[in-house]
C-alpha cells in the first residue's frame, strides 16, 4: 500500500515538474518578446509574439501577447493590424480595466488612422457605459480627435472642460488662432486679384497676379471701346477668365498649404514636448 | 520486486516524458521553428515565414523548405527573388514539382519570357502547364506571336477554346494608332489626329480654338489692330502647335493603353483558370 502511494506521488510530482518547465518556457518567451519590444526592434518582437501565442496551448498568453502585438503593430503605423489585434485582446479581456484599456487602446489607433468617424462613435459608446468609469475622460479623446481632424476649435472646445486639459486647451487655441481663413484668401482674390497671394505671404506671386489680369483686362476693355466686342469677349473668355480662375484656386491652395504648415508645426511639437496622454 | 520494477520504469518514463515536453517548448527548436513558419506562411504572413524558413535551413537542409521559401517570396509578388530561390530546384520533384511550376510562375511575372521559353522547350512536354504559360508568354506586348494560329492553339484544350482564341485574335491584330500619322493629320486639319486617336471630343474643341484663333488674328490684321493680330496669332499656334504634338501624344497614350488593357485581361484570365498552385497549398489544408 506504501508502496503504491509512493509510486503515485512521484508520478504526480514528475509530471507537475514537466508542467512547471513548459510554462518557464513560455514565461520565458514572453520575457524575450517584450525585451524586442523595450528595445524598439518591432518587428522582431512582432515575430516573438506570435510565437508564444503560437505555442500557447492554453491560451494562458492570449490576452497580453496580442495587446503587445497590437502595440508593436501602431508603433510600426500597421494600424490595420494593430485594431486587428487589440480587437483579439480586446475579446480575451480577464477583466473589465482591461477591456477598457483595450477599447481607449482601438480609440487611439482609429485617431491615429484618422479613421474619426470610428474614433468618435467607440467614444460615445463607451461614455455611455457608466460601468466603465470612462466619461471623465471622453472629452479628452474626443479633443485629440478633433485635433487629427483639423478642427482645432472644436478640440480647445473639449479641453477647456477640465482644469488638468488648459496645457492643451491653449496650443489648440493658438494654432486656430494662427490659421489662415481659406474662404478670406479666395474672397480677396476674387474682388481684388492677387490680394488672397498678400494675405498668405506670398508677395511675389500677387504681383504677378496683379500684372496678368490687369493686362488681359486692360486689353479685352480696350477692345471693346474700339467695338471689337467679339475680340474682347474672346480675350476675356481665354486669357482674362484663366488668370483671373487660376489667381482664387491660387490663393485657396497657398492658404491650405500655410495651415498645413500650422498644424504639423503644432502636432509635432504635441509629439516631442507635451508629457500628457496622447493617442 | 514487481513493484520496484514498475516505479523504475515509471521514473524512466517521466523523465522520457518530462524531456519531451522540454524539447516541444523550446520554441526554437529545428522542428518546432518549421511548425511556427507553416503556421505563418498559411497565415499569409509571408515575410516572418521566409526568416523562419531561413533560420531552419542553418539548422537542417531541406529541400521543401527552400520552395517554400520561393513560394512565400512568388506570394510576396517578389518574382526575381522566388525565382533565384527556385531555379536551383526546378528538377526537384517535391510538392508535385512546385519549384518548377513556382519558376515559371515567377518567369511570367518577371516577365522574363525568354527564360520561359527554354524551361518550356525543356519540360513543356511533360508539363502542360509550362507549355501553356509559355504560349500566353506569347501573347504578351513585344513578343513574337506564332502566326500559324493551330500551331498556337495545340496547347489549349477544347473548353478553353473560345477565350483563348479571343486572346489571339487580339494580339495579332493590336488596334494601334500611328503617332506619325495622328500627328500629319492634325498638321493637315487641326484635331483631327486626335479623333484618330480616339479622343473625339478634344479634337473637335481643338479645332474650334485654333480656328477660331486664327479667324481672330487674320480679322485683326485685315482692322490693322498690329497689337491685337499678333496676339491672336501667338496664341493660335501656341494652340496649332500643341494640337500637333498633343495628337502624336495621343497616338502613343493610346497605344499603351491597348497593351494595358490587353495585359490585365489576360492576366486576370490567368489567375482564374489557376494553372499553378493556389493561395493556400495543401499543407495549410
Amino acid at each position: 500500500m506504501k508502496k503504491d502511494t509512493a509510486i503515485l506521488l512521484l508520478f504526480i510530482v514528475l509530471l507537475g515538474k514537466a508542467e512547471t518547465r513548459a510554462q518557464d518556457e513560455l514565461a520565458r518567451q514572453y520575457e524575450y518578446a517584450c525585451l524586442l519590444m523595450q528595445k524598439g526592434n518591432y518587428y522582431d518582437a512582432v515575430t516573438e509574439f506570435k510565437r508564444l501565442l503560437f505555442f500557447d496551448m492554453r491560451n494562458k498568453y492570449k490576452f497580453v501577447a496580442n495587446s503587445r502585438l497590437g502595440e508593436c503593430y501602431k508603433q510600426g503605423a500597421k494600424y490595420a493590424d494593430a485594431v486587428f489585434y487589440l480587437n483579439v485582446a480586446l475579446q480575451n479581456s480577464p477583466g473589465n480595466k482591461e477591456r477598457l484599456i483595450m477599447k481607449k487602446e482601438i480609440i487611439k489607433v482609429n485617431i491615429l488612422r484618422r479613421s474619426f468617424d470610428n474614433a468618435l462613435q467607440q467614444i460615445y459608446e463607451l461614455e455611455k457605459d457608466t460601468t466603465s468609469g470612462f466619461a471623465e475622460e471622453a472629452d479628452y479623446w474626443r479633443g485629440w480627435t478633433y485635433i487629427f481632424e483639423d478642427d482645432w476649435e472644436k478640440a480647445a472646445e473639449c479641453f477647456s472642460k477640465k482644469q488638468d486639459w488648459q496645457e492643451l486647451k491653449k496650443i489648440c487655441v493658438e494654432t486656430d488662432k494662427h490659421k489662415y481663413s481659406v474662404t478670406m484668401a479666395k474672397l480677396l482674390s476674387v474682388f481684388l486679384p492677387g490680394s488672397g497671394q498678400f494675405y498668405t505671404g506670398n508677395y511675389m506671386s500677387g504681383i504677378m497676379s496683379v500684372g496678368w489680369n490687369f493686362l488681359w483686362g486692360y486689353i479685352s476693355v480696350n477692345s471693346l471701346i474700339e467695338n471689337r466686342v467679339f475680340d474682347g469677349l474672346m480675350t476675356a473668355n481665354f486669357l482674362l477668365l484663366r488668370f483671373y480662375l487660376g489667381n482664387v484656386q491660387n490663393a485657396e491652395k497657398f492658404a491650405e498649404n500655410r495651415n498645413l504648415e500650422i498644424t504639423n508645426k503644432a502636432l509635432n511639437y504635441l509629439q516631442n514636448n507635451f508629457n500628457g496622454e496622447k493617442p | 520486486m514487481k513493484s520496484y520494477c514498475f516505479l523504475l520504469l515509471l521514473i524512466a518514463a517521466s523523465i522520457v516524458h518530462g524531456q519531451d515536453t522540454v524539447q516541444y517548448n523550446i520554441f526554437h527548436s529545428p522542428s518546432n521553428i518549421r511548425l511556427f513558419a507553416d503556421d505563418l506562411f498559411c497565415k499569409h504572413d509571408y515575410l516572418r515565414s521566409v526568416d523562419e524558413y531561413e533560420n531552419y535551413l542553418k539548422m537542417v537542409n531541406s529541400d521543401t523548405v527552400k520552395i517554400k521559401i520561393g513560394y512565400s517570396y512568388l506570394y510576396m509578388e517578389k518574382s526575381k527573388e522566388a525565382g533565384l530561390k527556385l531555379k536551383p530546384e526546378i528538377d526537384n520533384p517535391v510538392l508535385e514539382h512546385a519549384a518548377l511550376k513556382g519558376y515559371c510562375r515567377s518567369l511570367f511575372m518577371d516577365e522574363n519570357y525568354c527564360e520561359l521559353k527554354n524551361v518550356n522547350d525543356k519540360y513543356g512536354l511533360t508539363f502542360p502547364a509550362v507549355a501553356k504559360l509559355n504560349a500566353f508568354a506569347g501573347l504578351m506586348p513585344d513578343m513574337e506571336l506564332s502566326k500559324d494560329k493551330t500551331d498556337f492553339m495545340k496547347n489549349f484544350g477544347n473548353d478553353e477554346y473560345g477565350s483563348i482564341s479571343g486572346f489571339y485574335e487580339k494580339a495579332s491584330n493590336p488596334r494601334y494608332a500611328s503617332p506619325l500619322k495622328a500627328a500629319l493629320l492634325s498638321a493637315v486639319i487641326p484635331g483631327a489626329g486626335k479623333i484618330y486617336a480616339g479622343q473625339t471630343s478634344d479634337g473637335i474643341i481643338s479645332a474650334a480654338i485654333t480656328g477660331l484663333f486664327a479667324f481672330l488674328a487674320y480679322d485683326n490684321f485685315h482692322a490693322s489692330h498690329k497689337f491685337r493680330a499678333w496676339l491672336f496669332t501667338g496664341i493660335g499656334s501656341f494652340f496649332y502647335s500643341s494640337t500637333v504634338y498633343g495628337s502624336a501624344a495621343q497616338a502613343v497614350i493610346h497605344n499603351a493603353e491597348v497593351d494595358y488593357k490587353f495585359t490585365i485581361e489576360l492576366k486576370s484570365f490567368l489567375a482564374g483558370v489557376n494553372y499553378f498552385m493556389g493561395k493556400d497549398p495543401e499543407f495549410c489544408k
